[in-house]
């Protein structure tokens, strides 16, 4: 069975090293790996909208070429364990639904942040951490240190940013 | 002939053509149409003639109205009608001599015949009454429609033909115009451009079509051609800082050996190094002559499988042989499994001249400090990023750090020519690569070099 991972996202290479340490950590199992990215959004209230609503297209804004590239090369490098690494919008607006989020992506485990604040992407966004430190899940925090020693806001979304941070596990 | 004349040619012959056809046709099948229809009406004229005139019945009254009132009168109308004839001998009558014989015999023979004189139309036939005799009707007409209207119809045509023809040829002329505009465009830009300004470009124009194409193509050949001008310029003082590192370490080395006696073993050390640099110096000598004879072009240069996780290890051995105070960190994290993956096709010693060029400019202003390397691949090419925590270079200047000799404001301290950059992204371009810097003024430089992934299998 495949085993499914969840981790936030905020569409920065530098969130990616998440990924890159969770998958560093599961790189010595035998069961094939889900990855999911999450991303914390509302839909919007507007029956017209919601008539049009594309995940596909409101990924496609949010989403950038940097993003990508960092996305294939951890693909490149895990190939053979991923079975599938997915971005996903969650949507929902309490505990529960976030709950039942886990509970329907049969979600094993997931990681977050600890000295990196993800950030909102614009005024629909809302922050996924405090779902996930509540939530009944396998939780890892994991701590980065990146190399150059002040990030300027437009270093974050360099592909280097994937390199160089030395991700590990917070005990 | 010129192309301009022969867009018009075409197009005069293609419209004109069509624009005869198209009257010829309306013109024919409307005179067509007047005479049936003119023969049709002098045939129901001669009928009603015949029933009021043969047939003293009552209701011929009502007839007679019904033709006053309904039946348009036509131009110079006669009848003639002979009242119960011989059919052999009535063509010979001396009444009919006026009318054509051939139109007689028809009349008699087939019981309906018409012709026409002039715009005079003639139309008979054989009426029969109930009491069995028959009468030879003749009718005769001026056709009014087609003495004027068919006249006007003609004159219309040609007057319209003439100024069709005018708009097709003004047409034509600006159609062509408008093709021929942007070739011209480029053609003139083209002449400009010569040996001495060769970093202009042609517009490339905002609508994707093959003039698009065509500016673009003019454009890379010129990319092209201002690498090798600038390479071939350039060639001696490439060479010359290419082969002063090892020079320098070759004579470093021998200054040593040679400040005081050593016992024979530090000798045979000294000159295994001395001949290790030696090497490099003919394996880079070989290399720019190679640059330099083959110019730009790609297929006569000796390509070969690359593996780049190895040359870039070279890569940093090289480096900590030169610049011993800077640390190199690798990350290699993000190595794919497959070691397909990183095999480049490309020429081992030119891309290691790149590589370890980008490196050394990265160890220089860094004064240092760590630098990292890092390699990883995605779909179809191969990234390395060389990053440091260096001087950086000022945002303004960025433009002009592939112009050979340019040395940016803030390297004063740092001793270079300003060539091992220009050097290293003509070698990447060679193996249709790319390079990316992106720069923070006195927080670092990080540069990205994409290669192409070569084709191999195992």
């Amino acid at each position: 069975m495949a085993k499914t991972i969840l981790i936030p996202t905020d569409f920065t290479v530098e969130s990616l090293n998440l990924a890159k340490t969770a998958l560093e950590n599961n790189s010595n199992t035998t069961e094939k790996l889900r990855i999911i990215l999450v991303y914390g959004q509302w839909t919007s209230s507007s029956i017209t909208e919601l008539l049009f609503y594309s995940k596909g297209q409101i990924l496609e804004v949010l989403e950038n070429e940097e993003f990508k590239c960092s996305c294939k090369m951890l693909l490149a490098k895990y190939e053979s364990i991923i079975d599938q690494m997915s971005i996903d919008i969650f949507s929902g607006t309490n505990q529960n639904a976030f709950e039942n989020y886990l509970e329907g992506n049969k979600v094993t485990e997931a990681y977050i942040p600890r000295n990196y604040k993800l950030k909102l992407k614009n005024r629909n966004s809302f922050n996924l951490i405090p779902f996930f430190t509540k939530s009944k899940t396998q939780l890892f925090e994991v701590n980065w240190n990146t190399v150059s020693l002040e990030n300027s806001e437009n270093q974050k979304n360099e592909i280097s940013s994937l390199f160089f941070t030395h991700g590990q596990i917070a005990h | 002939m010129k192309l301009q004349n022969k867009i018009i040619y075409i197009l005069l012959t293609a419209f004109i053509g069509y624009t005869l056809l198209f009257s010829g046709f309306i013109y024919y099948s409307i005179s067509i149409f007047a005479f049936t229809d003119f023969y049709k009406r002098l045939e129901i004229r001669a009928i009603a003639t015949a029933k009021i005139e043969l047939e003293k019945q009552k209701d011929s009254n009502v007839v007679q109205q019904l033709r006053q009132d309904y039946l348009e009168p036509l131009t110079n109308e006669q009848h003639l009608i002979l009242e119960d004839i011989n059919e052999e001998t009535v063509v010979n009558d001396p009444r009919l001599d006026k009318y054509n014989k051939s139109f007689l015999n028809e009349v008699v023979t087939e019981g309906i015949g018409t012709y026409s004189q002039q715009n005079v139309f003639i139309y008979g036939t054989i009426y029969t009454t109930p009491d069995q005799k028959n009468h030879l009707v003749i009718l005769s007409a001026e056709n009014y429609f087609i003495a004027n209207h068919l006249a006007y119809l003609r004159n219309l045509i040609f007057t319209s033909l003439a100024i069709a023809f005018l708009l097709i040829v003004v047409f034509s002329i600006m159609f062509s115009r408008k093709i021929i505009e942007p070739i011209q465009n480029i053609i003139k830009k083209t002449k400009k451009i010569g040996s001495e300004n060769l970093h202009m470009r042609l517009e490339v124009p905002e609508n994707n079509d093959s003039v698009r194409e065509l500016a673009q193509t003019f454009n890379d050949m010129l990319n092209r051609l201002e690498t090798s001008f600038e390479t071939q310029k350039n060639f001696i003082s490439n060479a010359s800082h290419e082969l002063n590192t090892p020079l320098t370490s070759i004579i470093g080395e021998a200054d040593v050996s040679l400040s005081k006696l050593r016992k024979p073993e530090d000798y045979i050390e000294s000159l295994n190094a001395i001949l290790d640099e030696a090497e490099k110096l003919q394996k880079k000598t070989q290399a720019l002559l190679l640059l330099a004879q083959t110019g730009f072009d790609g297929k006569r240069q000796k390509f070969g499988k690359v593996r780049m996780d190895q040359l870039i290890l070279d890569v940093k051995e090289t480096v900590e042989k030169i610049q011993t105070k800077n640390k190199i960190s690798l990350d290699f994290s993000l190595l794919p499994e497959n070691p397909l993956l990183l095999k480049v096709l490309g020429n081992e010693q030119l891309l290691h001249l790149a590589v370890s060029n980008i490196v050394l400019n990265a160890c220089k202003y860094s004064d240092g400090q760590t630098v990292n390397i890092a390699l990883a691949v995605m779909d179809g090419s191969i990234i390395i990023i060389v990053k440091d925590n260096g001087i950086g270079i000022p945002s303004d200047e960025i433009d002009y750090i592939y112009d050979p000799y340019f040395r940016a404001s803030n390297t004063k301290n740092h001793e270079g020519h300003g060539i091992g950059l220009p050097l290293a992204r003509n070698i990447i371009r060679i193996h249709d690569g790319e390079l990316r810097v992106s720069s923070t003024l006195n927080k670092g430089t990080t540069v990205e070099i994409h290669l192409p992934k070569g084709d191999f299998v195992l």
